[in-house]
């Protein structure tokens, strides 16, 4: 009787000790360095399933199968993509590639069974004879077209419908071919780019990338202001680790836009196809610099560049757009043509937790440039707007910076606040290509497009262009997540308003001339409160678009709706 | 609902270590999601767990948020039930069980959720918010290339953290705590 009672005492003695992570738990910890990662499939092994699958004897089977009490296989059995249940006898080996084996109480095999990518369930009764091999982490094999196994090709991620990419890995070398449209504008039509991406491995710390894109422009330019082809590349190292670092050289002759950028690439794109409204100006820009991106933590990254440009102006084209075919597209503003050397810097604070529909964090970026030139063929303006720049010795520094905090609020609602600027800081005028405006749409809901451009010449300019030094807005918007549904699903897209978030926002916001003079604001200063504009809206963001009402304050501009395809910020 | 219980989460704390453990209670006696497991409909149920620290006179800060997702599906061939449990960044877990209270006891045991800790001194808590619903036949297939290696990186995985209309939502909060003896 004793001895029964000291049993599951000594049992307890004998067991090993609990294990400090307990394995039904979540574990949000960052990895910690040098620590064994996830067991991995050992390569000697994938070896070892290929041939074994690929061999002429081994009887393959795809997709799920029961061997059924009183049946008996003899062989390899060798399984891809499914679950295999044995209740009968197996006189072989069993390999089984992404996929679970259960060998119920009746079920025996009579070898050994490995399962990568999967399970191995025995039942009590059930019975293995020979070794029982398992690794539950998904092994990277695919069947070839042929059928036979074979390792997977590491995959790119199709982030765009619209593009198409296949790649290629040979060794440590992974060469992409694409072909993806570039932003729809009224310069170049339908931007075509293509080309291969090669990226070389070279160890398990350094990455060579050299990407070549080429470009083809769909809309035709009477004028010749540009060509019908253009072309980028860039050749970058990567060193990978702790605090990954890349270096690269770029060079190309593309259709570059304005520094004034009103809403996201795809919004402005959208907007010229479909409404013949391109919400940005383009210049040509033949280009070759150094780049260098540093990241000194994971929300820490800073940016530096020197950049020797060609720029000169382009026309607007008679590009196609679905409405308003019959209307003129807006005129692309002349640029100050020359030829300019930049350095740039740069840093970016990104605490939030998710970028794309954050709640909480801060994201903090901020931008210096100094541009140099000394062959420069300036646009006549008005001296209300920039005194008379010099063909030769010009220089400026200007800046760019925005500031958001994303604060929840609690689980469905959370409160945002962004301040933005740019502009001049110190040295000559900017060119007009780096001037600003503040804009209608994005970020000030309740006005129209470039509604502060401080073009102050008498007869105006159906270009509209951007020519402000400055510019300054803040927004703030509530978000609260709705629990309603006005959304059907079309195959496996869903269309509408699922849990969309109601957002409240007002914004308010200016832009200005600098310097000494009448209807200037002194260099030293932003422009006065009260002279700013302002605006109150409401929406509902459906996450992949939203759409918003707003009103500007003391303006008669009238009620807009706008349609949104990124978030406000 | 029926006779059934109503599903409901509760989050608690560990002493001394105020680790927070996460637990649904009654999702096998709640007849629509019981009788959705045993008629092979897989289910997801979405966790997104808060940490909020009170400031006197504004708003509680939120510190960090984490998300999670377990999938409850059945196997037919296999006759086994499968509960993959996805976190962004991380590798699926997938584990089988051969009977429905088996299952049971692994979905409704607490689960401590670790890295979550403040750092810094003041008064914390945090609440959990647990959505449910049904997985759709493109979706669990997506999930099955994802847990084969096959899905094309961790887009599936973000879609599955991400809200689908929760069919039901619960919530909890754990009391609050102090760290470093100052509120």
């Amino acid at each position: 009787m004793r001895r029964f009672c000291l049993a599951p005492l000594i049992a307890l003695l004998l067991a090993p000790p609990i294990a400090a992570q307990d394995p039904i738990g979540i574990d949000f910890s960052p990895p910690a360095r040098d620590t064994t990662r996830t067991r991995g499939i050992p390569d000697s092994l994938l070896t070892r399933a290929i041939a074994q699958f690929n061999a002429v004897a081994t009887t393959r089977i795809s997709g799920n199968f029961d061997l059924a009490a009183g049946n008996v296989s003899f062989g390899t059995q060798a399984l891809y993509r499914g679950q295999l249940r044995i209740d009968g006898r197996v006189d072989g080996d069993v390999l089984v590639v992404n996929g679970d084996v259960r060998v119920t109480s009746s079920g025996e095999i009579r070898g050994t069974v490995t399962v990568l990518g999967g399970q191995l369930l025995i039942d009590a009764g059930g019975t293995v004879t020979g070794n029982r091999i398992e690794y539950p982490g998904p092994a990277p094999l695919a069947l070839g077209p042929d059928g036979r196994l074979v390792r997977q090709a590491i995959r790119r991620a199709l982030t765009d419908y619209t593009s198409a990419s296949a790649t290629f890995a040979m060794g440590p070398f992974e060469t992409t071919l694409r072909a993806e449209p570039g932003i729809y504008n009224r310069v170049e039509g339908f931007p075509i780019e293509f080309g291969p991406s090669i990226v070389w491995n070279r160890d398990d710390r350094t990455r060579l990338t050299l990407d070549l894109t080429g470009i083809v422009r769909t809309a035709t330019d009477a004028t010749d202001s540009r060509g019908t082809l253009g072309w980028r590349g860039s050749l970058a190292a990567t060193r990978r680790g702790t605090h990954p670092l890349t270096i690269g050289v770029r060079a190309g002759s593309i259709i570059s836009s304005t520094a004034d950028q009103p809403y996201q690439q795809m919004e402005s794109g959208l907007g010229a196809f479909f409404l013949r409204r391109d919400y940005r100006d383009w210049y040509a820009d033949k280009f070759v610099g150094i780049t260098a991106d540093w990241t000194l933590r994971p929300s820490l990254r800073v940016t530096a560049l020197v950049r020797q440009s060609r720029e000169r102006s382009v026309n607007a084209v008679d590009a196609f757009s679905l409405l308003r075919g019959d209307e003129p597209w807006r005129p692309n503003p002349l640029v100050d043509d020359g030829k300019y050397l930049t350095f740039g810097g740069g840093a970016v604070l990104d605490t939030r937790d998710d970028p794309r529909r954050p709640s909480t964090g801060w994201f903090l970026r901020g931008d210096l440039r100094y541009v140099t030139s000394g062959e420069l063929t300036p646009v006549s303006l008005p001296t209300e707007i920039r005194s008379v720049l010099a063909t030769t010795g010009y220089d400026a520094l200007e800046t760019e910076f925005d500031v958001r905090r994303y604060q929840r609020l609690g689980p469905e609602q959370s409160l945002h606040v962004r301040l933005a600027g740019a502009g001049w800081l110190a040295g000559n005028r900017l060119t007009i290509q780096r001037r600003r405006a503040l804009n209608g749409g994005d970020p000030m809901s309740g006005y129209g497009f470039r509604a502060l451009n401080c073009d102050r010449r008498r007869r105006s300019d159906p270009a509209i262009p951007a020519l402000c030094d400055r510019v300054m807005a803040v927004q703030v918007e509530y978000r609260r997540t709705l629990n309603l549904n006005l959304a059907t699903r079309i195959g496996s897209t869903s269309l509408g308003f699922q849990r969309p978030d109601l957002v409240i926002f007002g914004d308010v916001g200016s832009a200005w001339l600098a310097g000494a003079g009448a209807g200037r604001v002194p260099s030293n200063r932003i422009q006065s409160i009260a002279e700013w504009r302002s605006d109150l809206g409401v929406g509902l963001d459906a996450g992949s678009f939203g759409v918003y009402l707003a009103k500007a304050l003391a303006d008669p501009d009238p009620v807009r709706l706008g349609l949104r395809f990124t978030r406000r910020f | 609902m029926g006779s059934g219980q109503s599903v409901r989460v509760e989050a608690t704390l560990e002493s001394p270590s105020n680790r927070p453990r996460v637990r649904v209670v009654n999702l096998f006696d709640d007849p629509q999601w019981r009788d959705a497991i045993a008629a092979s409909y897989p289910i997801r149920l979405n966790y997104d767990l808060d940490l909020w620290r009170a400031r006197s006179g504004w708003f509680p800060d939120n510190l960090n948020t984490r998300k999670w997702a377990f999938v409850i599906s059945r196997q037919a061939v296999l006759d086994v039930y499968t509960l993959t449990t996805i976190v962004a960044g991380q590798e699926p877990r997938k584990e089988n069980f051969t009977s429905l209270e088996m299952l049971r006891m692994r979905v409704e045991q607490p689960v401590p959720i670790s890295g979550v800790a403040p750092n810094r001194s003041g008064t914390f808590w945090y609440s959990v918010k647990l959505g449910i619903t049904t997985l759709s036949a493109d979706e669990f297939d997506d999930l099955q290339r994802y847990v084969q290696g096959e899905g094309g990186g961790g887009g599936i995985a973000a879609l599955l953290l991400r809200w689908a209309l929760p069919k039901q939502t619960v919530a909890a909060e754990t009391p609050r705590f102090v760290v470093g003896g100052r509120p």
